[in-house]
């Protein structure tokens, strides 16, 4: 059974631009794209370009951001198992976040939104750790000091968020907690427009990677016997997939499960050459996040989940579906 | 083909290898052979550019190691370890084409040739039969050939006649047969005397057996403590007196009626 390549991507696209026209309330679509009404009294054209949208394009970008971040942290690391979030990047995010909501700091900037800088400001301090401990010895990265290291930082940033969480009080804690579950409600394009730029920068920097991907995962030695530059590839793979994390987490918070579920379910599609599976995770990634929103929307409406509750709740059954099918064929 | 001159290594401040010179000519067979520790697998490391020598030099081809970029070595040596194992799994013929990397440019993806050039060596180490199969579904045999044919795919070029060629290759073998069974150690014996004699391909092969080392090679080479013991052709190099010297053990050395090989009885320790 192979299922061309195109087919993954073209069914991902139609996802994405069906998405926002599905929801709790109904929209009127000829009234939304009625440029006759003026916008401030046009409530259908108000949620479909400032409510759906931009949730839409912030899923998609996050989903995407996350799976191919997944895929190149588990080359990178020669490990199955990493995910975005194994090398302290999110927990980092995520302690910026919450410091930010729990001490009520605000920087008015017209750009990005204050709690977004802090996770970003935090996943920079995580990724700086991490690479400063695993710096070379030799020639190349150590893969086990970058995981130990990482899975370290991991640990005592989620106890430090703990601690602010339980200093803090009833309202800001339930906030933090809250943006721990996920959520891509940017309502409006600024989170959007302020993290596209170091999505593509670590997406270009992916498309550079594949063919060394594939040669690293014989092993460092293996690799650089065939004229891999092997520490020049992980310098890239570490920053760009961690730029990526980075971005994703700020936008929508630490959104569990995609970067891992989505590079092993590409494989078990398509094989492990890193040139197809790295644009097929983009794409899957993509829609997944953007499915299991609609999820998050509409399960319980008017009540919204957090996205995150859903990626976890019915990605893990339809993860051990696959692998069960598969290990059947 | 590769030359040392006065070379050493050290790893911090332990010296693994200290003023080792010697000379592997074209189309040759050299095993190296040391006991554990004495420096083998570094010195290997250092011909493929792996590792850099403290002191000394290293050519290939009459080019300094130093001077040339990871690709020109890969284009001309490759490094087959004792074992491969992978993080996920590729077929075959997929790993087979991963030795076309250094020839490939950043965005380009394996042509016609390529193809051609990997199908090639997988007939060369027999295995052509295996081209589909995932990589971890295979024997350690089987495996360590894929490797090799991998290996050979990273050195050969198409010439004029649409043949396969070596270029110049020289292939560096890192104890190949140590975690094989007899029968599987036979397979690759023979896959690598049939790349020797059919397509020149020059040989260095570390390893702990010294009848594989007999069986196998036309030189030896010889280090213990990281000194170079003994080097020259495996006739008159592979003695009880430089084995005494070798390994500390007693061991007879005879030629086999059948096949003309010398062949090592290790009898007693000293």
């Amino acid at each position: 059974m192979k299922t061309p390549r195109v087919v993954f991507h073209l069914a991902a696209f139609a996802i994405c631009v069906l998405a926002p026209f599905v929801g709790s309330t109904s929209i009127n679509l000829y009234s939304a794209f009625n440029f006759e009404i003026p916008f401030s009294d046009n409530i259908d054209a108000q949620i479909l370009f400032i409510a759906r949208i931009p949730r839409v394009i912030a899923g998609a970008l996050v989903g995407a951001a996350l799976a191919t971040s997944g895929v190149v942290l588990q080359a990178l690391l020669r490990n199955p198992l990493a995910t975005p979030f194994t090398l302290g990047v999110s927990a980092g995010g995520s302690l910026g976040a919450i410091l930010v909501i729990v001490l009520g700091f605000s920087v008015s900037s017209p750009f990005v939104p204050t709690v977004a800088l802090a996770s970003f400001i935090g996943s920079l301090t995580a990724v700086s750790i991490v690479y400063y401990l695993a710096r070379f010895r030799g020639n190349r990265l150590s893969t086990n000091v970058l995981l130990l290291a990482g899975v370290t930082l991991n640990s005592l940033f989620s106890a430090t968020i703990m601690f602010v969480q339980y200093m803090a009080d009833y309202t800001q804690s339930f906030y933090s907690i809250r943006w721990l579950m996920g959520n891509l409600d940017v309502s409006g394009y600024t989170p959007i427009i302020s993290a596209l730029p170091l999505l593509l920068v670590a997406f270009a920097v992916f498309c550079y990677l594949p063919r060394a991907l594939n040669v690293l995962t014989l092993g460092a030695d293996s690799a650089s016997a065939r004229g891999v530059n092997v520490l020049a590839t992980q310098r890239l793979a570490f920053f760009s997939a961690s730029l990526a994390t980075g971005a994703a987490v700020a936008i929508g918070g630490p959104i569990g499960f995609i970067g891992i579920i989505i590079p092993h379910a590409v494989r078990m599609f398509v094989g492990a050459d890193h040139r197809v599976v790295l644009p097929i995770s983009a794409s899957l990634g993509a829609a997944f996040l953007v499915i299991c929103d609609i999820g998050a929307r509409t399960i319980l409406s008017p009540v919204e989940l957090p996205v995150g509750v859903i990626t976890a709740m019915f990605g893990g059954p339809f993860f051990l579906w696959i692998l069960v099918r598969n290990q059947q064929n | 083909m590769l030359n040392c001159e006065n070379i050493s290594f050290c790893y911090e401040s332990k010296t693994v290898l200290r003023e080792i010179s010697l000379r592997i000519r074209r189309g040759e067979r050299t095993a190296v052979l040391g006991p554990n520790g004495s420096g083998k697998t570094t010195l290997l490391g250092l011909f493929g550019g792996l590792l850099k020598p403290k002191n000394g030099r290293i050519t290939l081809s009459g080019i300094d190691l130093a001077d040339m970029s990871p690709t020109q070595i890969a284009r001309r040596l490759a490094i087959v370890p004792q074992e491969t194992r992978l993080t996920f799994d590729y077929s075959v013929l997929q790993m087979t084409l991963m030795g076309r990397y250094p020839h490939l440019k950043r965005f380009e993806h394996e042509g016609l040739d390529d193809y051609k050039i990997a199908r090639e060596a997988l007939a060369a180490t027999g295995i052509s039969q295996l081209e589909d199969r995932s990589y971890k579904t295979l024997s350690g045999g089987e495996k360590q050939r894929v490797v090799i044919a991998s290996a050979l795919t990273q050195l050969w070029q198409l010439k004029d006649s649409q043949k396969p060629s070596p270029n110049e290759g020289l292939l560096l073998l890192d104890e190949p047969t140590a975690s094989l069974d007899i029968g599987y150690q036979l397979d690759i014996i023979k896959a690598l005397l049939v790349l020797n004699e059919n397509h020149k391909t020059t040989l260095v092969i570390s390893t702990h057996d010294l009848g594989l080392a007999a069986r196998l090679s036309d030189e030896i080479i010889m280090i213990r403590h990281g000194r170079l013991l003994a080097t020259g052709p495996t006739e008159n190099t592979l003695t009880r007196e430089t084995i005494r010297d070798l390994y500390d053990i007693e061991a007879e050395v005879h030629r086999n009626q059948e096949t003309g090989h010398l062949m090592v009885v290790p009898l007693a320790r000293k």
